[in-house]
């Protein structure tokens, strides 16, 4: 779908605009939003642009940059730092062979830090895209990632 | 043991949270129809009867809320909202998301009822974007809602009409403080409105709001069937009715536990399986990152709003955090330290620069360079206080919390 064809689902109202921003980065490839993205919204909502863009460079969720298909969302609040995961983040960094907050070169996965997600009684968690992973260790976080690239594998092949 | 006494989490675990039938089958909107019953009046002062208090942190008195949105200085014939604070960021909590996750048309009923009190026509749930399984299921369950007649217009033959919309925030912990959420529920950045006025005044797009926490409106049902008075006998003087408590860490069976206010740290910590490693007890954390360090003086303290002040410590969103002998402080509040300094917002110089320095600061008391630890640590609540009375809202405020009680309860581990 085009950006335009999702802004047309939503009233032309300013309220609605973290709901279209997060529709509009979901349907990139990038998983972002990009600068004509938002002046189409800016165009749509009868606003300016700065006043979009500041909105889009608020929210964490949100970003400008394209990022890979499957965004880690790894968790370093209090519970799941007390349980290790500080070193599991280190370890994860090395499997990926990137920093924190970076994306890895075939455009796969982007390694977000994030703050504490609501299942601190599995701690140390993560979240990959939708789903959460949870006890985590570094076996645990290899199994997952290479699940996930052989799905990937398995979709590119005919 | 003490047991479970569940009001929020009455049908979690017992009802399909898909199915609208199995709610109504264990007496679901049977409170919306005893509510629109009754004068709108007389539902406001069940709800100032019941000392019910805000579950999301602040521990406001709900009724008085009720009232004021109610009475507010807007000609009557201006809208009113309800809105639901869903935004859980609060680290180690989770109440919110289990109440969405398992029963969410508690929820939706518990805001029907309030919405009646104040004749509000239309209401909003704002849930944190990171929160996926919860948006799926309150979507759901609204569909559910207007195709079976309990939201939408000329709810139960009467003239009111009721419109129930969801929206999302996007990775700020700052947009769960109310007046910061309806700025971003409006479509703007997060950034705080000056209080006064507040919500009730001058709420969503400047109309009177009652904003209240998840677990707040998912307790109005069971007081409009069961009565004030029977709410009341729960808990403890000041803080009637139950609680859920999120409870992790070194504990064997970590995890949500709704109990009666007034229950102890002990009590809790053996409902949750007792400690688990190390030599035992060492430490809690609670209320969440903007919360209390405890030592085992307050194992037997009641947990109510103001049981727990009398302590300096706070119940604040009912997180528990249990460290055993073997964990260190100084992970847990560098942690908090980041975590404030990660979501500030910046707008205001006192905390965008004194939560970074106070993250600097505790390396130091890591490892001294100037004088002892203690002597850093005191400096540190200096900075901490001078930030809470400059600071534009509340997150500025948060830091001097973690760390005066680190100070109280834990001044010989610097
Ligand atoms: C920085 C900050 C974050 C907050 N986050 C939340 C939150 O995630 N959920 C919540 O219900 N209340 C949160 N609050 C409290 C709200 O401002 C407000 O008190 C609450 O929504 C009122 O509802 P209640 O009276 O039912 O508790 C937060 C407050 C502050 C200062
Ligand atoms: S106190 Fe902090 S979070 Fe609040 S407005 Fe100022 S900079 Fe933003
Ligand atoms: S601290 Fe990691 S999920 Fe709560």
């Amino acid at each position: 779908m085009t950006t335009q064809e999702i802004l047309r689902d939503f009233p032309p109202q300013r309220e609605q605009m973290l709901l279209m921003l997060h529709a509009v980065q979901n349907n990139n490839p990038g998983n972002n939003i990009t600068a004509s993205d938002i002046r189409q919204v800016a165009d749509y909502l009868n606003t300016t642009t700065a006043s979009v863009y500041g909105v889009v460079r608020y929210y964490s969720m949100f970003s400008m940059n394209p990022r890979g298909k499957y965004i880690i969302r790894f968790c370093k609040s209090p519970l799941c730092r007390m349980v290790g995961a500080f070193s599991l983040l280190k370890s994860l960094e090395k499997e990926l062979s990137i920093k924190t907050g970076e994306t890895t070169s075939d455009m796969l996965f982007t390694l977000e830090p994030s703050e504490c997600l609501g299942h601190c009684d599995k701690a140390p968690v993560m979240m990959v895209n939708e789903k959460m992973y949870f006890h985590l260790d570094d076996a645990r976080i290899r199994d997952i990632l290479s699940q996930i690239r052989e799905q990937e594998l398995k979709k590119q092949q005919p | 043991m003490i047991q479970e006494k569940r009001i929020a989490l009455k049908n979690a675990g017992h009802i399909d949270p898909g199915s609208i039938d199995e709610y109504i089958a264990r007496g679901g909107f049977q409170a919306m129809e005893k509510a629109f019953a009754r004068e709108p009046k007389d539902l406001i002062a069940e709800m100032e009867n019941s000392g019910l208090r805000g579950r999301g942190g602040g521990g406001f008195p709900t009724g008085m809320k009720v009232k004021f949105t109610d009475q507010a200085a807007w000609p009557s014939d201006y809208m009113k909202y309800v809105v639901c604070n869903a935004d859980e960021g609060e680290p180690g909590t989770y109440k919110d998301r289990v109440i969405m996750e398992q029963d969410p048309f508690i929820m939706i009923e518990g805001m029907i009822i309030a919405a009646w009190a104040i004749q509000a026509e239309q209401a909003y749930i704002y849930i944190r974007g990171e929160y996926v399984e919860s948006v799926r299921r309150i979507e759901h369950a609204l569909k559910q809602c207007y195709d079976k007649g309990y939201l939408g217009k000329h709810l139960l033959n009467t003239e009111f009409s009721l419109d129930m919309e969801l929206r999302l925030g996007a990775g700020s912990y700052l947009c769960g403080e109310e007046l910061t959420l309806l700025e971003s529920l409006e479509g703007n950045r997060g950034y705080p409105r000056i209080k006064p006025p507040f919500p009730a005044n001058e709420g969503v797009f400047r109309k009177p709001t009652l904003i209240n926490n998840v677990e707040t409106f998912a307790h109005m049902p069971w007081i409009v069937m069961e009565g004030a008075q029977a709410y009341k006998a729960m808990g403890t003087e000041k803080s009637p009715g139950t609680k859920i408590f999120t409870i992790s860490g070194d504990v064997n069976k970590p995890g949500y536990y709704e109990v009666e206010m007034g229950t102890t740290l002990r009590q809790l910590i053996e409902l949750a399986g007792g400690m688990k490693g190390g030599d035992g007890f060492y430490a809690a954390i609670l209320g969440g990152a903007a919360g209390t360090f405890v030592n085992e003086s307050v194992l037997d303290t009641p947990m109510g709003f103001d049981t727990l002040k009398e302590k300096n410590a706070i119940l604040g969103s009912g997180a528990v955090m249990v460290m055993n002998t073997s964990r260190s402080l100084y992970e847990m509040m560098a942690s908090i330290l980041e975590f404030f300094a990660h979501e500030s917002c910046g707008k205001c110089v006192p905390c965008r620069v004194g939560t970074k320095m106070l993250v600097d600061m505790w390396d130091e008391v890591k490892v001294p360079k100037n004088g002892n630890r203690s002597h850093m640590l005191d400096k540190m609540a200096g900075e901490a206080d001078y930030m809470q009375k400059t600071s534009l809202c509340p997150l500025g405020g948060s830091p001097i919390i973690p760390i005066e009680s680190a100070r109280q309860y834990f001044r010989h581990a610097f």
